[in-house]
């Protein structure tokens, strides 16, 4: 285990984080965090909570707050406040009245005085104060709300107390019960210890005495706790109260949980409030006896800070027990670390749940090692479909080019091509990383592949960058970015090949013609055919072989046919239609021109032939 | 001894205000709520959340610290000891309402979440106040004063009544529940 024996309590390092220790107390613990990866890490996570707390903006009163509180006070009392010397003595006049009818009624009341008044309705009290006191249904604001009880014998301050414990709720304000409690338990002794003695007895005074002894004197309730769960009595209980104990005690009694099959569900929560790596173990344990309780321990695992918390999740995951990508996406950085150091040493095959945490992580630096094991050999088809997909998911430029690489590399089962889900996954700016990556190279293989990643990335946005690169002075680039801008998936890319085709070098408009049949737009079709007039024979069969390839019957057919009109492309043109339409018609237009009327007009495509290109 | 002089001014003013205000002077005490008003509605209403409850207890509150003021002998200071009367009024509503939840099923009190409010929050906020409001009440109010008004677990006790090492323990279960409540948000 890599857990600093010495981290400071929880509460010690949050009064660091509050600064509300002496200095002197303080500096130790400082000294500690910063060595400490996992103090610095709850301090931050400290920090994080405060700043998220502070988005409650505070609550703007009206204008006129001020106004209506002064208007109330002036209702209320016309007079400026009452000195100190008005109120002694309205004191003093208030306690002499008391005093005298306490006396009077000891006087008149027949049985020597009235019993003494109890809190209990209905109990205790029979002389007049009493029954003025308890009056049920007293529609009087100020008439405290008495517990319902209705004995007909007088019960002892113990029994009392131990009412109240049962009229208790969970989500009562504490202090306020404690003050009842206080005013009865004290007629007994201590109420503290009418409380502890109550805490174990069965039955709900007990869980009771137990919850409110916990909530008010936490740092007196371990024993009192450790009791309750040792007896059996309220241990689901003492379990659900434990957190409040010190991290030592608390521990030693989830550990406890943890072997009790009825209580370790309940107990591994427990063990994720605390966040307690030395519980790591014994989580580990229950994990291998319990797979149903996975989503549980995972929950509670990803409270607990430490390298080893997050290798229990990975375990879990690996053994299908959890999904523990969730908890892994929370923990950010650390999980990126652990996994990266996972993977290096394993093959591919046995690293493939690391690859694929990481690159749902989106950590990037899943890129080098998928890189360097696509470098270190030949791998099956299904490895690159598995590192295609991780690098699609991780994005970014690094990620873009090694997918290049990928497309480019020969192995067993065959190349394998870009896929549209992966290509998704890319933006613009990327795309655009890769046309500068691609000028600066010196290798045409890898040029053309970049060019052709980033035209099938970025679409549109990337027309003019490649443009650019098309008009450039590097020959070899500018007949790259051409046919890039052929792979462009919009028709936006034919505005400059359509400029390209009147450049005076052949070459550029060579390869603007190709682009622009694979761009395989009717527009572009259009464009290549009114090339036909004005380009040299050399161009013009290369204008055909575009026509050609051009994917819809509807636009290839009547381009082809008007090639027909070109004496020394027509021999070309018709063999193109021949093969495409399976037609042995004769090398006149309007042969073909008739034909594909008749086939139009009879509302059907026009029987096709799949050309060797298109299969 | 420490003299009017060398306290902060705010206190300074405060100090000067109670005593005339305790001689009878109104003008020293409408000076009083108009110091303290704002920053006290802010403080109750990041307490319970609902804001005529909010007014509720702010009026009371202003109204007990009218009749206690010549009592107010300056062992605390002036905020610290408003801020203890509305914290304490703010208990005993919530006494108040949880027992008449659990006499009568149907809350008849508001909530502290209510239907406005979430509305008018953004889902950050309005995270914030569920896990605020789902916080028992000491917590609630320890959390309020350290993380809101930055007070110190020393001055936390004095307004709650608790040892500065208990303001600690309730300080460090509040951000727990918090840290859970608002994982996402803190995670993120």
């Amino acid at each position: 285990m890599n857990i600093p024996s010495h981290c400071p309590d929880p509460i010690d390092l949050e009064a660091c984080f509050d600064h509300s220790l002496p200095e002197a107390e303080l500096a130790p613990i400082r000294r500690h965090v910063d060595r400490c990866p996992d103090c610095t890490a709850s301090l931050e996570s400290l920090r994080r909570l405060e700043q998220v707390c502070r988005a409650l903006a505070p609550a703007e009163a009206d204008a006129q707050l001020e106004e209506r509180i002064l208007a109330r006070w002036t209702s209320v009392s016309a007079s400026p406040p009452p000195t100190l010397r008005s109120r002694r003595l309205w004191r003093v006049a208030a306690a002499a009245a008391v005093i005298v009818a306490v006396a009077m009624a000891w006087i008149l009341w027949p049985d020597g005085g009235p019993a003494k008044p109890s809190l209990i309705r209905g109990q205790g009290a029979q002389g007049p104060l009493a029954q003025e006191k308890v009056e049920p249904g007293d529609p009087s604001p100020n008439t405290p709300i008495q517990e319902p009880l209705e004995e007909a014998v007088p019960l002892s301050p113990r029994e009392r107390a131990k009412a109240l414990l049962v009229a208790y709720t969970a989500d009562e304000d504490v202090d306020a019960f404690w003050n009842r409690f206080v005013d009865v338990a004290s007629e007994e002794g201590s109420p503290l210890r009418v409380l502890k003695d109550l805490a174990a007895e069965e039955g709900p005074a007990g869980e009771n005495a137990l919850r409110v002894f916990s909530e008010r004197e936490p740092l007196q309730a371990g024993r009192v706790l450790q009791r309750a769960f040792e007896s059996a009595h309220h241990r689901p209980l003492a379990l659900e109260l434990c957190t409040v104990l010190d991290p030592a005690r608390a521990r030693k009694l989830i550990a406890h949980a943890l072997t009790l099959p009825e209580l370790q569900e309940d107990a591994i929560r427990q063990a994720g409030i605390l966040a307690d790596a030395h519980l790591l173990p014994d989580l580990a344990e229950v994990a291998l006896e319990r797979p149903e309780l996975g989503d549980v321990i995972r929950q509670a695992l990803q409270s607990i800070p430490g390298r080893e918390s997050l290798e229990l999740i990975v375990e879990l995951h690996r053994q299908g027990a959890t999904n523990g990508l969730p908890a892994l996406f929370a923990r950010g950085a650390e999980a990126n670390d652990l996994l990266r150091d996972r993977v290096e040493p394993g093959s591919l095959s046995q690293a493939s749940l690391e690859l694929e945490l990481l690159a749902r992580l989106g950590d990037r630096g899943v890129v080098p090692l998928l890189k360097g094991r696509l470098r270190r050999g030949q791998l099956p088809l299904s490895e690159r479909e598995l590192i295609g997909s991780a690098l699609a998911r991780v994005g970014g430029f690094e990620a873009a080019r090694t997918l290049v690489e990928l497309v480019r590399s020969d192995a067993p089962g065959g190349s394998i091509s870009l896929r549209e889900e992966w290509l998704r996954e890319f933006d613009a700016d990327e795309a655009a990383g890769l046309i500068a990556q691609a000028s600066a190279s010196a290798n045409p293989f890898e040029r053309s592949a970049l060019l052709e990643m980033a035209a099938r990335i970025g679409g549109e946005a990337v027309v003019g960058e490649l443009s650019e690169l098309a008009l450039g002075r590097d020959r070899r680039l500018t007949a790259l970015a051409i046919r890039a801008l052929g792979l462009v998936d919009h028709s936006s890319a034919l505005v400059p090949l359509a400029s390209l085709l009147t450049v005076p070098r052949e070459d550029v408009r060579s390869a603007a013609i190709r682009a622009i049949g694979r761009l395989g737009d009717s527009a572009g079709a259009a464009l290549l055919v009114e090339r036909l007039r004005r380009e040299n024979r050399g161009l013009r069969a290369e204008l055909v072989d575009a026509l050609a390839a051009l994917p819809d019957d509807a636009v290839a057919l009547p381009a082809l046919i008007r090639a027909l009109g070109f004496r020394d492309v027509a021999a070309r043109a018709h063999q193109y239609l021949q093969e495409r339409t399976g037609q042995a018609l004769p090398a006149r237009p309007r042969a073909w021109e008739s034909w594909l009327q008749d086939r139009t007009e009879a509302g059907s495509a026009p029987a096709v032939k799949e050309t060797p290109d298109q299969k | 001894m420490i003299t009017t002089e060398a306290r902060p001014p705010i206190e300074a003013l405060d100090a000067r205000s109670i005593a005339d205000a305790q001689s009878g002077d109104q003008r020293a005490f409408e000076a009083l709520v108009r110091r303290h008003a704002r920053p006290l509605y802010a403080y109750v209403h990041r307490l319970c959340g609902d804001p005529s409850e909010t007014e509720d207890l702010i009026q009371e509150t202003w109204m007990r610290v009218h009749r206690a003021l010549d009592r107010f002998e300056g062992r605390s200071s002036f905020r610290t000891w408003i801020y203890r009367i509305a914290t304490n009024r703010f208990r005993e509503a919530w006494t108040r309402r949880k027992r008449r939840e659990r006499l009568a099923p149907e809350p008849e009190l508001p909530r502290s979440e209510s239907p406005a409010e979430p509305a008018r929050l953004g889902e950050l906020e309005s995270a914030v106040r569920r896990a605020i409001d789902r916080l028992p009440a000491k917590q609630r109010s320890v959390a309020v004063l350290s993380i809101y008004e930055q007070l110190p677990p020393r001055e936390i006790g004095v307004v709650l009544d608790l040892r500065p090492e208990t303001v600690r323990v309730h300080l460090h279960l509040a951000r727990k529940r918090l840290q859970t409540d608002l994982r996402e948000f803190v995670e993120a």
